[in-house]
């Protein structure tokens, strides 16, 4: 089953490898990042100078470097997008083309299929943002960037923490991959999904406004409350590549993040009919 | 209200490979199987029949585990489908009408991905399999016409040696000689094993080549089940010639007899089709106030048992 699931993702796992090598050739050289930060000094000096941030932190090199490989991890992007890809085919595939049958004929419990398929992904996934980090890091150190400035164990919390961004979005284009027939359907319906989950509270609060404001002047606890839940403040920062912490929080809530859609798809298909 | 499943478990006899009682399915408010209750024997090949929609499906979904009865209860050679379903899985070889093969595999590799999905494997039963059905060993599955595929399938489901194959609709869709090599297989060789074949068909060709055993069902609830040759000796029609036309009286007391079920006037005779105790009938006939002059009695087609069964379910 293994062999089946690796050899079924292995050609996403190959596209996405080959876009990750294809975005490293945009890795801005560490001179031109140099000469740019010498123009805007030079620029901001006098009347257009920004006055709220500090000029060391503001116009530093160093600093533009590691913004520029924060950019880099775009790869984060891509490998959560490869997530989607994998996850939302990952059982409405079987479903579609007839091959459920082969595999819910066969004395495999539903739970252990799932999560066959699921580690599969995520594993894939795992390598992925490995090779991605260690991408990062070689081909910053190739075009010149002072590596020392770099906090390699804050690449690795960065690195973990995509790749559990990564896996919620497998976990959501499972759950919904468990009840559509077809990949199509089911990929389309997983990006409305996370485009409503990345957009919350936002999306429900201008939904409420449309409807009736005084909604909302009437619930400011709901409001909060909406705002608590919503993923913006634990997406995660560039500073990491600085040394920052992302957060036990952060990490808290990818975690769960992460697990609540998986525990759901497990208990749907457990269920469902076929 | 949704339905309950039943608490009491089935008993099962050693020679049951299938035992149902009272199972009940349901597709959100519509109820596609009502109440079945069927035995099938051990080493019978037993024919599922019944017009489309009757539920054939939906039971052997059911019994397979691919959906939870909405009530009643099932065991398959001894082990409840809900329950245990794993050990039915494990000991039943499944085929299906529809295409469950992945089309990018090849024929070996599909048989590794059996064998690892399988608690056991018989390779050499299966390359047997695949060589009596003259599938190419190293084929790309999508290349393989619609019967070779279904013959692939088969293959794959014996590869686990099941005491029991379960085909749903194996020869739905195939042409005439792709049918009669499948059917020739099941018959000769599969069943010939001592294997139990449980197979739905809405074919009536299918099920008198290789069946034993057959139960009809419409509406979700079986209708009849029985020995094949015994279900056609106690379906009879006869055709009685009158010495002079029979008077409408004589219709209605034929009608009246116990196991008739059907009187239509034909000429100067009658038709009757009777079921059930047909010696009774036969009797009677010997009785009547007016002149017979000859009684033909034929056992029935199954196309006669299986019409006669359905257009009384539908109040004909």
């Amino acid at each position: 089953m293994v062999a089946k699931e690796w050899r079924d993702a292995r050609w996403k796992f190959a596209v996405a490898t080959i876009l990750v090598l294809l975005l490293s050739t945009y890795l801005t050289p560490y001179s031109e990042i140099v000469a740019t930060a010498e123009e805007i000094g030079g620029m901001t000096t006098g009347e257009g100078r920004d006055t709220t941030l500090p000029p060391p932190v503001a116009y530093n090199a160093e600093r533009m470097a590691l913004d520029e490989m924060w950019g880099f991890y775009n790869v984060g992007g891509l490998v959560a997008l490869g997530s989607l890809v994998l996850g939302a085919t990952l059982i409405s595939g079987e479903t579609g083309s007839g091959t459920i049958s082969l595999l819910l004929s066969r004395p495999l419990s539903r739970t252990r299929i799932l999560l066959t398929k699921y580690a599969v992904c995520a594993a894939v996934l795992l390598t992925a943002a490995v090779l991605g980090g260690v991408l990062i890091l070689t081909v910053a150190a190739l075009r010149g960037y002072p590596m020392d400035d770099v906090s390699y164990p804050g690449v690795l919390l960065l690195g973990l923490m995509m790749w559990l961004m990564s896996v919620f979005v497998l976990g959501v284009a499972l759950l919904v991959s468990v009840f559509f027939c077809g990949a199509i359907p089911s990929l389309a319906v997983t990006a409305l999904a996370l485009l409503a989950f990345f957009t919350f509270p936002e999306n429900v609060l201008n939904v409420i406004s449309i409807v009736d404001y005084r909604i909302l002047m009437n619930s400011q606890s709901w409001y909060e409350f909406f705002y608590r839940l919503a993923p913006g403040p634990y997406l995660i920062a560039p500073g990491v590549f600085e040394g920052d912490s992302p957060g036990a929080a952060k990490f808290l809530y990818w975690t769960i993040a992460a697990a609540v859609p998986l525990l759901a798809a497990v208990w749907i298909f457990r269920k469902k009919s076929y | 209200m949704a339905d309950t499943r039943a608490e009491e478990a089935v008993s099962v006899p050693e020679s049951a490979a299938i035992q149902v009682r009272d199972l009940v399915v349901n597709y959100g408010r519509k109820r596609a199987v009502d109440g079945l209750s069927m035995t099938v024997p051990r080493g019978s090949v037993y024919g599922f029949l019944g017009p489309n929609g009757a539920g054939k499906t939906s039971t052997i979904k059911t019994l397979m585990g691919f959906r939870k009865p909405n009530g009643g209860s099932a065991k398959v050679l001894g082990y409840d489908i809900v329950d245990e379903s794993l050990e039915v899985r494990a000991r039943v070889g499944f085929a299906s009408e529809v295409n469950s093969l992945y089309e990018g595999m090849t024929v070996p590799r599909i048989c590794r991905l059996c064998r690892d999905l399988s608690r056991s494997w018989d390779q050499d039963l299966v390359d047997r399999y695949i060589g009596v059905f003259s599938l190419p060993a190293d084929g790309k599955i999508r290349k393989l016409s619609k019967g070779q595929k279904a013959q692939l399938q088969l293959c794959l489901a014996l590869g686990s040696n099941p005491e029991l194959l379960i085909l749903d609709e194996p020869t739905s869709g195939l042409d005439p000689v792709a049918r009669r090599a499948f059917l020739k297989v099941l018959v000769g060789e599969v069943a010939a094993e001592g294997r139990t074949v449980f197979f739905s068909t809405h074919l009536l060709s299918d099920i008198e080549a290789v069946a034993d055993t057959v139960g009809i069902i419409k509406g979700g609830k079986l209708l009849v089940s029985g020995d094949l040759d015994d279900m056609r000796e106690s379906h009879r029609v006869f055709r009685i010639a009158y010495a002079q036309t029979p008077p409408e009286d004589e219709i209605q007391n034929l009608r009246a007899l116990d196991g008739v079920n059907e009187v239509e006037r034909e000429g100067r005779g009658v038709r009757l089709r009777a079921r059930g105790d047909v010696g009774r009938v036969e009797r009677a006939l010997g009785d009547r106030p007016h002149q017979i002059v000859d009684v033909d009695s034929t056992g029935m087609t199954l196309e006669y048992i299986f019409v006669a069964y359905v257009e009384d379910e539908d109040g004909r």
